[in-house]
Parts: C-alpha cells; structure tokens; sequence
C-alpha cells in the first residue's frame, strides 16, 4: 500500500499535518497527530478507560497489523495473554502492597532487577573500574543513588499499564540530562573532569539500561514484536536479491565477499547487547567493516552510494533478529546526543534506512518489472544468484585462508626451527674453538717441560761471546783498606816487578820448583800442622772420589779439557774461609769479604754451576783472568763481591793459597766449581776485566806487569821471582788467610 | 518553523550545554545530497584531506567524515553525512537530512539530469528539512568546462531566486571546494554559534523525537 507511493517524494504538507490540525507536523505511527496531540489524546483515552486493556493507536498501526497477516493472530494471542499476565502480577502486587508501600515496591522491584542482570552489571563495573577510582567513591555512590532511583521511577512507569513506552523514553532522555545537569552542579562533580563525566554519562546510561533492559526491550505494550517477525519474513522472501538488484557494487564473485561474514557476524551481535550504546557500537563496527570491504574492492574510499546498497544487502543476507525492537530500543533509550551525531548516529541512520528501504521495498526499487519481483518474491521463480555458491566458495576460501595461514605457521615455525640449528651448530662449534682456544692459553702459560736431566755446565767450553758480554758490575765498596795500600806500597818497593800480580802469585803451573818459590805458602807437604792434614791430597780424593757426580763432573768438564799434566792428580781441597776471629785486626781485608756466603762446592748443583776451566787456549784474555785461574784452576767471580778462587795444585802435593784479595772469599778445590744462585748472570761473572775495584787496580799493574812478561802468562811458567813475603803486613794477611784456611778446612772436614 | 519552537517549549529540559567550557566550538551537521557520480564524495574527500587541518578520522570511506574549519573566533566543526544518490534510495534522504544544519546539493555542470536532481532535492530541502538549514548549490565538475551543459548563469540565477549559496567547484582541481565550505560556515545561524553546542543540542533533541518517530513508521513520515 506505501510501497506504491514510496518512491514518490513529493507528497502534499497536508499529508505531514498533524490530524487535529494544530499545524504540526503529524506522524504515523502517532496515528497522524503529532506528539503533543497524540499524548493528549491518550491521556484522554485512558482517564476515560481506567483499567481497560490498553488502546493501541488505531490508524496505521492497525493497518500494518493486518499487513503482516499470518502470525497476526498468533502474535496478537500472545500479546493480550503476556498483558494479562503483567495485569494480574500487578495487581496481585498491589493487593500486597497498599499504595502506601509503593517505595519498598519499587525497591524490591528495582532489587528484582537488579538481580536478574548481576553477572552483566559487574561486568559493567570492572569495565569501568578505572574510571570509577580515579572519581572516588563520593561521585560513584551520587551516580548509583541516582541511578537506582531511576530505575525504580522507570520501571514503575514500564509496569504501569497504558503507559506508552514513549514516556519511559522521554524519561530516560530527561534522566540523562538532568544527570549532566546535576554533574555541572553538585559540588561533588566538581573535580571531576569534562572528559571523566562524558565516561559518567557513559557508565549510568549502561547501568540503568542494563537494569531496564528486560523490562523496556521489546515491552509487551508495544507492536515491536509483531515488526520483528514482519521484518524477519519480509527479508526472508527478499532472500533472492542479488547486489545487482541493489546497485551495489560488490562483486560476489570475489574473495573479499568473506569480509561480509564478519559485518553479518557485527550486525547479528546486536541482538545480544544490552545496553544502546553496545547495540550501537555493534552497527558502527558492521559498517566500518563494509566500509572497508569496499574500500579494498574499490581501491578508495567507498561513498554513500556504494555503503548503502552494501548495508541493504547484509542485512538482507544477515536476516537479524528482532531488529525493529534493537532498533526501537536505541532510538528509545539512547542518548539522543549519541545518535544525534558523529559516526555511530550516522551508521545508525543508514540502518535505519537499510530496514526501511527493505521493509517499503518494491519491483520499482530493484528496477524490475512487477510480474518478476512477484514471481521472485513467491519463490515460483529463482532468479540466477551466486550467493549460495559464493556461500560455498566462502567457505572453500575460508578453509584454504585458514590452511594457508597453518601452513605459513609451520613453514615460519620449520625455518625459526632451522635457524635455531644453525645457531646451536654455530655455538657448539665455537664453543669447542673457545675450549681448545682456552687450553691452548693454559698450556702455554703453564708448559710441561719435561726437563732434560741436568747435564753440568761446562765451564771450560769455550765460549766466544763472553768476549762480547758487558762488563760485571763495579762494587762500591772497593777503596782498599790502608793495609792493603800498605801491602802494595810494600810490593811496590819490592823488587818484584808486580809482586801483586796474582800471575806471578798463584801462576804456580805444575812446576814443583815452584812451589818451593813461594815462601810464603800456608801449607807444605809434610807439614804437621792441622791444614796440611786437612789438605791431604788422598783424603780429599776420597772425599771426592765419594761424590761422584762431581767427581764425574769434573773428569768430564775440567779435567779432561784440562791441558794441564797434572790435572790427573789434582785433588783440590774446597778451602772455604771461615770467619776470622778477629776482623778488625785483620789489616786489609774488609769485613764485607767475609761476611759474604760462600757455599762449599759439594753443596752445589752440577746444573747451576759455573764450572770454568782457564786453559791456556782460553779466549779470556788478559792477564787477572789467567792470572786467577792459574793451571786448571777456576775462577768464579761473583758480582757481589763474591769470589772464589780454586787453585789446584800440581800434583797434589802442595797448596799454595796466599794473597788473595781480601773481599775475595777463598775457596780451593777440585770441583773448581762455585754454587751460585741461579738467577745470576753467569756470563757477567766471567769477565775478568771489569773484576773488583781492587782487581781492576791489580790489573792494571798486572798490565804492566804483562807487558813485561808476557811469556809468563801464556807459557805458565812460573814468575821469575816472587815477593818476598817480608813485610809485616803481609805476614798479616797470611796470618788471615791461615786462619781462614783453617775454619773452611774445618767445615770441609765436619763436612766429610 | 514553529513546529520547531513548539516542540523545544514542550520540553523544557531538553537543551544540552553540550562544550559549554570548551567555548566557541560549533558543530554542525551537514548533508550532501545529489545523483550519484556528481561527484559528492570527492568533494568532501577534497575538503577533508585538503588544505585545511589534518584529518580528523580515519578515513576508510568517504560516507561519513568531519572537518574542522576555523572562522574569526570560532571553530566550526563540519560533521558531513553522505547520502546515496541513486533514484531508488532517494526516498530514504529525509532520514538523513533530518536535523542537519546545513546541505550541499551537488550536481554536474555536465549533465543536465543531475541539475533537474538538484532542484528536486532543493524543493525537497526547503520544504521538509529545518526551515533554518543553510543550503549550497554546488556544481561539480567545473574543470570539465568544455562538456559543459549547464550553464552557470542559470543555475546561478535558480540559486539567488531560492536563496542559496551557489559555487561551481571542482574536487580534482580543489576550486571552490574550501569556499563553499567556509561560505556556508559563515552563512550558519550566529545564534547558534554565539550559544556554543547549547542551540544546536536543543535542535538535536527535537530531532531525536522526530527521528523516533520515523523509526516507528520509517520512511512513511515523509510519504504518507
């Protein structure tokens, strides 16, 4: 009956006028008054029929009723029975509870409702759990007070019979702004900001519509159900409109018609919300989800031209249920500011021209002939449609999507799984290069040397670099006591050209001549005192003969390089100097010189030795170095003033120690070898140049000396005078060197 | 015109000091109307994404957009609701027209049809929408002068006779586009500007009604 005049826009003003003709426009669905009338004439209706069934509007409402035929009957049977049943709750209610107990109705009602809607409502609260601290309690208690209040005023007013459900909606409407009315006055909202109370607003529209929602969804009072099943079946025999009938520009052909599945999926969630604002927000996300469908198909945004059409056809193909009450209910019970206004009231208004345009659609409006729309309509004809095998086709792409997105899954899980491989592979092998790097280091740093056995030292292995090697350092304490100036005055006047030169001292060679020379020997053969016994050439042999290793050594390194004839029967004896008795008194000789530690060759260690044997071939030159190690003699010079000077005497029959540098610690014997420690440069003891201050003095005399007598050191013949030992200070140091003798022939002896 | 006043007087607490803190900020709602292919979505996808402030949201389609234009001492911001052009939806406009403030009817200088469109959607204005909306001629397409059709003279004189605000306006060259604009944002009640979001919320609140009132008989309020 519209659809006919539908399309034509243009209709006379009178047609709009309000029925009274108060000059207003008038509406249908208030029977053609407009509002004012309207409620004026309820009003009158019900002061004249109190307690009656409730009047719905005659007119259009009526007509519309009959339009739907079918469930009519059904749906009008139900209706009066649910009326009847609020009736008798009612009044049994009021029988209860005089009019004097309305609140504590009201409260138990509201605390009815209240607990209907528990798991939803604390939903709601941890929602917004956030906002309601940062207000405080104060503003949260004000808003619930409030709220309940109005749910109990509103419910009240639902539950009265004949109350159109406009009324609640205007009282609704009215609730939330005298809400933000109390929040700009009540000095509790005070600091609550602009934004906090718009969150407010938010929160007390849900809460009290979450309340209500059982009561003022779909009310009994009103024909809403009724549309829903009209609506349902209308779209239920429009299910053959295509997007081609629509003007739409979505092809169904393509792939991205499975994005309709998800807005179908929005708009069908509608249903289940409760409060308008979660209904709202349900349409916005279906047509944001249409909106980007198109924009993807279209490359672009998508305008009104193709969103509509699109929105027709999901809600043609979604069929949603009770969407004239879901959409009553917001238009109701929402803020009207929120629909008003901004994207959800513009989402909200296609919607609403979505049903619309479905539930006033014609053969005109799908631009076909009557005949086909009829056919169509009356399912005698199916016009060709790719929806069901898009269905299908949707549904294979849905499969293979969901396939491919396994299997990139696996493919990202198989290639993180390689890389991982790869990466323990890499760690394992550094961490064996780390591993072998580490014990390579450690190796290194602390090397097993699997020693050689200690071969001794050969001292009389000659050596080239020594020439080479710096010269020893100079003791400082070297200025030779007075004494000993005296004693070489005493040389000095002698007529022994250099009767310090140790040459001509010591240099006895193997000359049994010359030993009778020395007149000033200690010891003599055949002598009786304790020091020739001591010095008993087959005494010492045993004892040497005892130590084999040194024995061994010495016939191996010394003795038998050894040019010298008598190096057969050399039988050194270790004279170590023991500490004089008397050091002050000993004229020349420092306390430092016999203070200075001399270890008895047996003591010392083969490796660490320096045995050095002065043969005449030796490439130490000069006259001190021959001179010290006369025969097969060895001198070791130890740069701490330390110096033995082993003579080996020819034939083991004599010994002839005397005039020894008094810083010299004197030893005599065999092994012609000195203990040192072994960290000592050896090579700096063996330079005979850069001897002992004194020695350095003797060598320049002995130079001179040398330079006289050259044949002397190199043919160790014997000098051809030595000094007579008649100064008293000479007598002294022999006095000295006796005692010493005596002490290291004593320790030698304690030793054996 | 009256029915407006009528109803606001019925209901006293209606009004919503909407940003009554944030001082001059007015928002309005406007409307654009005409066939499809006239190019109403470029139009406002020009206005929005051009030379003006930054978007304001995210635009996945050019059906619902808004922009934020900045007079003397106000900030006016432009919520603007596309609308179907095709004859066959052409019914369902009074529900989006319904409480705009402002509409621009678009049509192309290059087809005469969509200029016929135009004065049927300006008659329609006139007589069903606010009685106080600001409407604008715009005809698009001007960079196509060549193909011209419609002659600017006479919809220039079809615009001064019904008293709207005529530009012809190209989205692809932008000419126009931010004066049409900022004309009808001058052209909006001062009223309403000066009582900030307080006029417009009383105006929206009538509307709510009426817009209820359409949902229970939809599409017959403006047909029957």
């Amino acid at each position: 009956m519209y659809s006919s005049k539908f399309p034509k826009p243009r209709i006379d003003q009178s047609d709009l006028k309000c029925k009274s003709g108060c000059g207003f426009f008038g509406n249908p669905e208030w029977a053609g008054y407009c509002s004012k009338c309207y409620r004026e004439k309820q009003q009158r209706e019900r002061s004249g029929k109190v307690g009656h069934k409730v009047r719905r509007p005659q007119g259009i409402e009526k007509k519309q009723v009959q339009a739907i035929s079918g469930f009519t009957r059904f749906e009008e049977k139900k209706r009066s029975q649910s009326e009847k049943t609020t009736k008798i709750f009612k009044t049994l209610s009021f029988m209860k509870s005089p009019s004097s107990k309305d609140s504590s109705h009201s409260r138990s009602r509201v605390e009815e409702l209240i607990r209907g809607v528990r798991p939803e409502l604390e939903r709601l609260r941890d929602e917004s759990s956030k906002l309601l601290v940062s207000v405080g309690p104060n503003v949260e208690h004000e808003l619930q007070r409030h709220a309940a209040r109005f749910v109990a005023k509103a419910a009240q007013l639902a539950d009265t019979e004949g109350r159109p459900i406009e009324e609640v909606a205007e009282e609704a409407q009215n609730y939330y702004i005298n809400e933000m009315k109390r929040m700009d006055a009540l000095s509790v909202y005070s600091e609550v900001s602009p934004e906090e109370k718009e969150a407010l607003l938010d929160y007390a529209e849900k809460y009290v519509m979450t309340c209500l929602y059982q009561i003022l969804f779909c009310p009994p009072s009103t024909t809403d159900e009724e549309k829903d099943l009209g609506l349902q079946n209308r779209i239920r025999s429009l299910n053959w409109v295509t997007t081609k009938h629509l003007d739409c520009r979505i092809n169904e052909t393509q792939s991205e018609i499975c994005d309709l599945y998800t807005a179908i999926t929005d708009i069908l969630g509608m249903d289940s919300a409760k409060a308008p604002q979660d209904k709202l927000a349900c349409v916005v996300g279906c047509c944001r989800t249409i909106l980007e469908l198109l924009a993807r198909s279209q490359g672009g945004p998508a305008s009104a031209d193709d969103f509509l059409p699109a929105l027709i056809f999901v809600v043609l193909k979604a069929n949603p249920p009770r969407l004239k009450s879901n959409i009553h209910y917001v238009t109701r019970f929402c803020n009207s500011a929120r629909l008003l206004s901004g994207e959800g009231g513009y989402y909200f208004t296609n919607l609403c021209c979505a049903v619309s345009f479905i539930e006033n659609l014609t053969a005109e409006s799908l631009s076909m002939s009557q005949d086909e729309f009829d056919q169509y309509t009356l399912g005698e004809v199916v016009p060709p449609s790719t929806w069901e095998s898009t269905l299908m086709m949707c549904e294979a792409v849905h499969l293979l999507n969901e396939h491919l997105a396994a299997l990139e899954d696996l493919s990202t899980r198989r290639e993180k799984l390689d890389k991982t491989t790869e990466q323990l592979k890499d760690e394992m092998l550094r961490f064996g290069e780390e591993i072998a790097e580490e014990v390579t280091s450690i190796i290194e740093k602390t090397p097993l040397i699997i020693k050689p056995s200690r071969a001794p030292t050969q001292l009389d292995s000659e050596d080239p670099s020594t020439d080479q090697l710096p010269s020893p350092i100079v003791p400082q304490v070297i200025a030779p006591p007075v004494a000993l100036d005296d004693v070489m005055q005493t040389m000095a006047e002698s007529s022994n050209p250099a009767p310090w030169n140790p040459v001509s001292c010591f240099d006895f060679a193997d000359q049994e001549d010359s030993l009778k020379l020395v007149n000033y020997d200690i010891e003599l053969p055949g002598d009786n005192s304790p020091l020739s016994q001591c010095e008993d050439p087959s005494q010492l042999n045993i004892a040497e003969e005892d130590n084999p290793l040194l024995l061994g050594d010495m016939t191996g390194s010394i003795l038998d390089e050894s040019e010298s004839p008598t190096t057969g029967d050399l039988l050194p004896s270790p004279l170590k100097p023991t500490a004089p008795t008397s050091l002050p008194s000993t004229g020349g000789i420092t306390p430092l010189g016999w203070n200075i530690p001399s270890i008895p060759c047996e003591t010392g260690e083969v490796g660490t030795c320096m045995s050095y044997s002065q043969s005449s071939s030796s490439p130490i030159k000069g006259p001190v170095a021959s001179a010290w190690s006369a025969n097969s003699g060895t001198v070791t010079q130890m740069p701490l003033l330390h110096t033995s000077i082993n003579i080996g005497m020819s034939s083991g029959s004599a010994y002839m120690t005397s005039m020894i540098h008094p810083q010299v610690g004197l030893q005599s014997g065999p092994s012609s070898s000195w203990s040192r420690p072994p960290d000592l440069p050896l090579v700096e003891t063996h330079r005979p140049d850069i001897d002992l201050d004194y020695g350095r003095r003797t060598k320049k005399e002995n130079e001179e000396g040398v330079n006289k007598e050259p044949p002397d050191l190199l043919s160790d013949t014997p000098p051809p005078s030595l000094p007579p030992p008649a100064t008293s200070s000479r007598s002294q140091v022999e006095e000295t060197l006796v005692r010493a003798l005596g002490g290291v022939l004593t320790t030698f002896d304690s030793l054996i | 015109m009256d029915t407006r006043f009528h109803r606001m007087a019925n209901r006293p607490g209606v009004q919503r000091p909407n940003g009554a803190a944030q001082g001059k900020i007015c928002q309005f709602k406007l409307v654009l109307l005409g066939e499809s292919a006239v190019g109403k979505s470029s139009l406002v996808l020009r206005f929005v994404k051009g030379q003006f402030h930054e978007y304001q949201e995210s635009t996945i389609g050019a059906a619902f957009l808004t922009q934020t234009v900045c007079l003397d001492d106000t900030t006016v911001k432009f919520e603007i609701w596309d609308t179907a052009g095709q004859e066959r939806y052409h019914s369902l406009a009074p529900m989006y027209y319904r409480g705009a403030q402002a509409a621009i009817v678009v049509y192309d200088i290059t087809n005469q049809d969509t200029f016929g469109r135009a004065k049927t959607w300006v008659k329609e204005l006139q007589r069903q929408a606010s009685p106080s909306i600001v409407i604008a001629l715009a005809g698009n397409k001007a960079d196509l002068a060549n193909k011209r059709v419609v002659e600017k003279e006479e919809a220039q004189t079809y615009a001064e006779d019904n008293g709207l605000l005529f530009m012809e306006t190209s989205a692809k060259t932008a000419v126009n586009v931010n004066d049409i604009f900022l004309a009808i944002a001058k052209k909006l009640p001062k009223s309403e500007q000066a009582t900030g979001g307080a006029g417009t919320s009383g105006q929206g609140r009538r509307l709510v009604e009426s817009e209820g009132s359409a949902q229970k008989g939809p599409g017959s309020s403006c047909c029957k």
